[in-house]
């Protein structure tokens, strides 16, 4: 299942694929040990704390900082027809960290580190059906 | 603990080497290593490879490297530490002496790089991070420290002409220096107007996939007190190693690396020396931003001071800390696997003041840093001449 996630999927299956049908449905979610509690994101299955194996899905508000970005110009294979494009790491508010691509509308000198963002599902038309990936918006 | 001794050293041109496996490129830095330690193959006891496998079509890279060596019977296993292979392999054959269970080790990186397309480099290194979190949005290798550039920017207040200080000196001595892969100093404009790879990056400020191989011949203390070579002798005098977050979801901070600052302390500790005591180092600058990082993590400089250092050319020869005077990883070419064991050959020749117009005087103290990934692996090894 995991697959459809993003423009190129690399893992067919995680145990956290219960991530995907949520996001489909516009809620981010991380995980927290079902034992210490702990949260993460990225999600994980596997509590690196105190071991335990089981989870429960926590939603997210989406809100989140911009920690840094950049604008990549030399694109791996797959990503060539998107350069350039940007892509920011934003530190969620509840704690944890997500990789993403901007707004479209947002243009390199409008994005800055400190910036209040809210992460948004989007479905990706590609030749790929049913492809999904989640942009960084800036917070009204 | 058991002392190590480094015998022998060999390095082989780095570039696109058409012209060569990677075997064949493994041989030049093993017969000169050799021919540098006199000791006979036939006494060699294990081969350690450093190398990461999946740049080759060749698959079981030990085992080719050895057959082409000719080193059989003797052990032989692979290393990979990504960027920081050729660190493991050392690390390794130090501890395969420090147990007692080999006398006599050939240590060798060696990678063939440039057989694959650009394109298919690059999906490779966007995989260096997570892919199931980070790959699927075209993160990229150069993009990762485009994110470290951009936050020791934001914190510290670095500047571009400082990011572009770090190629312009190391072109500077990689056209000193007959195995680099570039052999033609740059100006700072030049860096500045370079297309961009990962803002705030452009070309300068990112190494190149490279092909060559260098090798290390190590010997306990007896082994080495029975070999005939001339050289003055040169010992590891302490060595780190350690792992952080291969992550930037998961790393924290992306202004410094936290597994360079515990590698660097074990090293520092173990040797009793302290970082101004180096008089000459191969820090690893993968990009710009790299080097100046790694300044800070190694104590040269105080934290976010790396780019006003090396504006002040400390890291120049004549420098309080003269820093990849054989044109780093940036002008010699990163073929990922031998880099580690090419920045050891570096410091032994410095050592032993075999460098010429690029030689440290009377260098004693040396040391290296080779980072894997964004800081996954971390190894950080610091030699002396004994006088």
């Amino acid at each position: 299942m995991f697959d459809c996630f993003g423009k190129a999927g690399f893992d067919s299956g995680t145990k956290v694929d219960g991530f995907i049908p949520r996001l489909r449905e516009g809620k981010l979610c991380a995980s927290a040990c079902a034992s210490c509690k702990h949260l993460s994101f990225p999600p994980r299955a596997d509590c690196p704390l105190c071991l335990s194996d089981k989870f429960d899905w926590v939603v997210l508000t989406g809100l989140a900082t911009v920690y840094s970005f950049t604008s990549v110009h030399a694109a791996p294979a797959v990503f060539e027809d998107m350069v350039p494009y940007l892509l920011g790491l934003a530190d969620l508010d509840e704690g944890g960290r997500l990789m993403a691509w901007f707004d479209e509308s947002l243009a390199e000198s409008d994005i800055y580190i400190g910036m209040k963002v809210r992460v948004v599902v989007k479905e990706l038309f590609e030749p790929q059906h049913n492809r999904l990936a989640y942009i960084l918006k800036r917070s009204k | 603990m058991k002392r190590v001794v480094v015998l022998g050293v060999g390095h082989s041109r780095f570039g696109k080497r058409t012209d060569a496996t990677v075997q064949e490129l493994a041989f030049e830095a093993y017969r000169e290593a050799v021919h540098d330690a006199q000791v006979a193959p036939t006494a060699i006891d294990a081969l350690c490879v450093g190398s990461v496998p999946e740049y080759h079509r060749q698959r079981s890279l030990a085992g080719a490297i050895q057959d082409h060596l000719g080193l059989h019977p003797a052990p032989t296993w692979l290393c990979e530490a990504a960027c920081a292979s050729g660190s493991a392999a050392i690390r390794t054959g130090v501890l395969a002496i420090q147990s007692g269970a080999h006398k006599l080790v050939a240590v060798v990186g060696s990678q063939k790089m440039t057989d694959l397309g650009t394109a298919d480099i690059l999906a490779l290194m966007g995989r260096v991070g997570d892919a199931q979190w980070e790959a699927v949005f075209g993160s990229t290798f150069p993009g990762y420290y485009a994110l470290f550039a951009r936050r020791h920017m934001h914190e510290f207040g670095t500047t571009l002409e400082q990011l572009g200080e770090v190629p312009v000196k190391n072109h500077h001595y990689g056209a000193m220096n007959p195995l680099a892969m570039y052999r033609k100093p740059i100006t700072i404009k030049r860096t500045m107007i370079a297309p961009v790879v990962a803002s705030p990056l452009r070309m300068y400020d990112c190494c190149s996939n490279a092909d060559g191989a260098a090798c290390l011949i190590l010997a306990d203390e007896t082994t080495a007190s029975n070999a005939v070579g001339a050289h003055p002798r040169i010992i590891l005098h302490g060595s780190g190693a350690a792992s952080a977050s291969m992550s930037v979801l998961r790393a924290g901070d992306l202004t410094g690396v936290p597994s360079a600052r515990e590698a660097a302390r074990q090293a520092y500790s173990q040797a009793g020396v302290s970082p101004k005591d180096i008089h000459v180092a191969q820090v690893h600058d993968g990009f710009s931003i790299t080097e100046i990082m790694a300044y800070e993590d190694l104590g040269f400089c105080g934290r976010g001071e790396g780019g006003p250092f090396v504006q002040s050319r400390q890291t120049y020869l004549g420098g309080s800390i003269p820093t990849n005077v054989d044109g780093g990883i940036k002008a010699k070419g990163h073929p990922v696997g031998a880099t580690g064991v090419s920045m050891a050959v570096e410091i032994v020749r410095q050592l032993r003041g075999e460098c010429g117009d690029r030689q440290v005087p009377n260098a004693a103290l040396g040391l290296t840093h080779n980072v894997g990934g964004v800081g996954q692996y971390v190894f950080v090894n610091i030699f002396r001449r004994e006088s």
